[in-house]
């Protein structure tokens, strides 16, 4: 991984068309600013980790199970 | 073709069945071709995912609607463009859903919604930046806060 130092109000360009910027700094916080094209996604990692671990639960958990079974569940 | 599932045996599907995902499933980014098994008209929400070449690769998903009448999730232009989309009623969200010992506990992705454009077979995950939705939704609470 890259480390660089930035102040507020400093930038970083990625590639042709991505910068990111240091908005402002309050105590352990940072307020980032990206500016990049529509197609590329951007997200809190941690949404993304999220997602990828409920996604490999669902697939252990859905070993033996039936959907009458589980639509029966709905129903009571 | 036939796909061979652990679950099931092996399975006829007619090819027009097979589901692209061209950037896959998170956590899941290799496998590019589902299939949606169980969606016999009997009142069922609940339908396998499987994938077509993994035999061990396979999702419960259901129908949001079925159960969060309300559900809103907000698809950029990106999504629509990635998936083809010509009509906006193509398109047809599915939840995955984690079923835990204890079944009345099993909980829906509403965060990360699987978008498809029915007409062409086309899909992805898309991970919604909305604070309203999590990845873990109690199904059951949710249809007894609904009705």
């Amino acid at each position: 991984m890259l480390v660089l130092s930035r102040k507020p109000g400093q930038s970083i360009l990625i590639g042709s068309s991505i910068e990111v910027r240091i908005i402002e700094v309050q105590g352990d916080h940072v307020k980032i600013g990206i500016n990049a094209p529509k197609d590329i996604s951007i997200l809190r990692k941690e949404l993304m980790d999220e997602v990828k671990k409920a996604n490999r639960e669902a697939v252990v958990n859905s070993a033996g199970i039936s959907l009458e079974e589980l639509s029966k569940v709905l129903k009571e | 073709m036939i796909i061979e599932s652990k679950h099931f045996g092996y399975i006829e599907v007619p090819e027009e069945e097979i589901i692209r995902f061209p950037e896959g499933i998170y956590g899941f980014e290799d496998i590019k071709e589902y299939v949606l098994l169980g969606k016999v008209g009997d009142n069922n929400p609940f339908m396998w995912l499987h994938a077509v070449h993994e035999s061990d690769v396979c999702f419960v998903v259901i129908d949001p609607f079925v159960f969060k009448k309300d559900y809103s999730p907000s698809i950029s232009d990106e999504v629509l463009h990635k998936l083809e989309v010509d009509d906006p009623t193509d398109i047809r969200f599915l939840s995955i859903v984690v079923i835990p010992q204890d079944m009345s506990k099993m909980t829906a992705n509403l965060q990360g919604p699987i978008v498809i454009n029915a007409k062409k077979n086309i899909a992805m995950q898309v991970i919604l930046d909305d604070d309203k939705y999590t990845t873990r939704h109690y199904i059951l609470e949710e249809m007894k806060k609904g009705a």
